[in-house]
């Protein structure tokens, strides 16, 4: 049941999108330890903390929780069992949520440590074939003049996206769970051309829906903030893959883009568009 | 052709034709897996023995394959070759061509290769929705009947290992309500169908049209549909039956009257049942709303068959009891574009019932006043959701937007246009009252028409519904003059 009090406040999402190796989770990650290298997951963090610090009369609780999305299956990078999948539910009061995602839950002054832990957990394995998604949930407490209680509660997605180079040709839109090597060769992969024929026409057939735009969906587009960071290798070609068709018309014209050119191992070099 | 010098068919083309794929070169692909399927051709008609398999010529004497092997391994490349052929002109947007070769994929799957029933049966599920779009409803049929009895296979093998998973049951009935929700999915496209073909130019079933139907139907010969049903054949014999004795349990002509339609209708009904057991509110609401849109539609357009209006009303009541609670306990933060077809679809909803209590109160000597509360609830009620609906489409600070999106354009102008009517149908006794509902109507109708203006693009989208609103706005100004000077001697 939920609390009256509780409103929600802002969403937020930042995605880093670009071809492998092109500096994707090192815009993310970074490296926690040097301020310098902070990549945008501590250095939010070290945003929400100084606002935090800097409040007067108000209790936060800060929640955060770290997941994977490969071949279509949901991980939970913070349990101890990496091997559970998990499944993406959706409740008609708050929307789409993952069962049985853990958090950690920490009030405000020690989160720090336990999010370098999280910085040096073992990246997921396929870390150019998957997607991780990294979520703060800031719930703020304050005494109305009413004297209740009045709880807002934002979240933000951080999101390292896969790899955007296109997949084989002929493999079709997403790979299917069994057969991992060769998926065109296999006919277990017949589904995903058959699905192909059905796609975007007037009869829908739902279970092929991606798991990365359904659990992101509340934070694309509507009262969402949304910031897409590309990230370009000097190989960079513009292929199209389904996904970043799926992301552009979620987010049509609200994203901002923000261009982030490796040139080298050096430099950087920073465009708004 | 010399069997011990020829390498199967299948192996080089095939490899040949992933190759050049994966290079881009889409075209040159179908060449060399086209050469493949006619060099298959050939030589089964030429000679019935398999070939060598490529393997063969690196083996020792004794370990050489039995003929049983050799031909498994022959027809499975040449599957292959169906399958990538399928992809090939997928890519090249051939989609009835690709549809073809699924279709003979899945086919070959049954009789030659091995299967999972599960996949097999969500494929051939699949592939009815694509025949969906083309209407060809006995070919989805087909589909549909083998999808459940080959799915029904899986549930009978029993595992290997004891320990299957709760996860895997999990999984197994979720596949079946997939399944059901693509039967529901050809039971409402049947009916949909049925009812193009019958409405007259007012959306109301025409009855010559209907005799002109059916009296088709008896002429009609039985011989193309054979030709074309065993093309699509799935199976061996004994798969036949089972699947025949499915597809007997629904029609696949377009139903032309009631009673034939409302057979489709219970089929369908049933299966949102099954659907609706596994896909629950709470945990799938996405899925859950869209089976019971599709249970609503189901019943809207079985309406249309129905001559009688009161039973009409009474269908459309149902829609109303299945689609309100649902709406009242989603939250719009998270699911705004439900939200919005849910409003829209209830708003129609008590529209249509309100013009039927109308038009049933004019066959009535005088409106009793149970009619006239109810004729006025009900527009009350309609125009409550259109407003909700156009509420949506304000931004965060509550402003209506200045030009609206395409996707929402009709709809909006449509309620906006709806509710204008609705307040002219609004019956009162009440002068006054009646002034201000026609002031209400007028300024509806003119936003419509300055809307138009602003934005002329936006014609084409809402002529009929902007000529009417332009004649209203003409007319209403007048009457309400002529209304204000006969109620003015008693102010």
């Amino acid at each position: 049941m939920r609390s009256p009090r509780r409103r929600t406040g802002f969403n937020g999402t930042i995605l880093a999108y670009g071809q492998t190796g092109t500096g994707k989770t090192y815009t993310m990650q970074g490296a926690w330890a040097d301020p310098e290298k902070r990549g945008v997951i501590p250095s939010s963090f070290e945003h929400v903390f100084t606002h935090i610090s800097r409040s007067h009369n108000q209790q936060y609780l800060v929640r955060a929780s770290y997941l994977e999305i490969y071949q279509e299956e949901i991980r939970d990078l913070l349990a101890k069992d990496q091997s559970k999948k998990l499944e993406l539910k959706e409740n008609p009061e708050t929307g789409v949520y993952i069962k049985d995602l853990s958090s950690f839950v920490e009030h405000v002054m020690n989160l720090g440590s336990q999010a370098r832990a999280v910085g040096s957990t073992n990246m997921n394995e396929h870390s150019s074939r998957s997607h991780a998604i990294f979520a703060i949930t800031v719930e703020c407490s304050q005494a109305g003049p009413d004297g209740e209680d009045h709880i807002r509660v934002g979240k933000l997605n951080l999101v390292d996206l896969a790899g955007s180079e296109r997949q084989s040709k002929m493999g079709g839109p997403g790979e299917r769970p069994k057969e991992a090597s060769k998926i065109n060769l296999s006919l277990s992969a017949l589904g995903n051309v058959i699905s192909a024929l059905v796609d975007g026409k007037s009869t829908h057939v739902p279970y092929r829906d991606s798991k990365l735009t359904r659990l992101l969906q509340d934070s694309l587009g509507g009262n969402a903030k949304t910031l897409m960071v590309a990230t370009l290798g000097p190989a960079s070609h513009s292929r199209d893959s389904k996904l970043t068709r799926l992301l552009q018309d979620s987010l049509g014209g609200n994203a901002k883009t923000l261009m982030v050119a490796t040139l080298g191992p050096a430099s950087h070099s920073y465009e708004e568009s | 052709m010399n069997t011990a010098l020829m390498l199967p068919p299948g192996t080089t083309e095939n490899n040949l034709g992933i190759l050049w794929s994966e290079r881009g070169e889409i075209k040159t692909a179908q060449t060399y897996l086209e050469s493949a399927e006619a060099l298959y051709n050939q030589y089964m008609k030429e000679n019935g023995n398999p070939p060598l398999d490529p393997n063969e010529h690196f083996m020792a004497e004794e370990e050489t394959l039995a003929d049983q092997e050799r031909s498994k391994r022959f027809e499975k490349a040449y599957t292959h070759t169906l399958y990538y052929l399928a992809q090939v002109y997928q890519h090249l947007e051939m989609i009835e061509k690709a549809a073809q070769y699924c279709h003979t994929t899945l086919k070959r799957q049954l009789e030659y290769s091995g299967y999972y029933p599960v996949e097999w049966a969500l494929n051939a599920a699949t592939l009815s929705q694509y025949y969906l779009t083309k209407q060809c409803f006995m070919e989805s049929r087909h589909c549909l009947a083998a999808a459940n009895v080959i799915f029904s296979q899986a549930g009978q093998v029993p595992s290997a290992e004891d320990n299957e998973t709760e996860q895997d049951q999990q999984d197994l009935r979720q596949r079946k309500a997939e399944i059901a929700r693509c039967w529901i999915k050809y039971c409402l496209t049947l009916l949909q169908s049925a009812r193009k073909s019958l409405e007259d130019n007012i959306g109301e079933l025409d009855p010559d049209r209907q005799s002109e139907l059916k009296a088709q139907r008896k002429k009609e010969e039985d011989e193309k549909e054979k030709g074309r049903k065993k093309a699509v054949l799935f199976g061996t014999s004994d798969l036949c039956d089972s699947i025949l004795a499915t597809e007997e349990k629904v029609s696949c002509i377009c139903p032309l009257d009631f009673q034939e339609a409302r057979e489709v209708f219970l089929v369908g009904q049933n299966y949102v049942h099954e659907a609706k057991e596994f896909f629950q509110f709470d945990g799938y609401v996405t899925d859950h709303i869209e089976i019971v849109q599709d249970h609503s539609a189901l019943f809207k357009v079985l309406a249309f068959f129905e001559e009688d209006y009161e039973r009409r009303c009474k269908m459309h009541k149902r829609r109303i009891d299945m689609l309100e609670p649902m709406y009242v306990d989603l939250n719009p933060q998270f699911y705004l574009l439900i939200s919005r077809q849910l409003q829209f679809e209830l708003a129609d909803t008590y529209y249509e019932m309100m013009d039927l209590k109308v038009a049933i109160g004019n066959r009535l000597e005088e409106l009793d006043s149970h009619t006239i509360k109810k004729i006025n609830s009900l527009a009350q009620l309609a125009v409550k959701y259109y407003e909700l609906f156009l509420d949506s489409l304000r931004n965060p600070d509550k402003i209506f937007p200045e030009k609206l999106e395409d996707d929402v354009l009709r709809p909006a102008m449509v309620a906006k246009f709806h509710i204008a009517r609705l307040y002219g149908k609004l019956i009162t006794s009440d002068g006054k009252k009646q002034l201000e509902n026609m002031q209400s109507s007028l300024e509806y109708y003119t936003f419509l028409v300055d809307y138009c203006e602003k934005h002329p693009e936006a014609v084409q989208a809402i002529e009929t519904e902007l000529e009417l609103s332009k004649e209203m706005v003409g007319l209403l100004p007048t009457r309400m003059e002529r209304l204000k000077a006969k109620l003015s001697p008693f102010s």
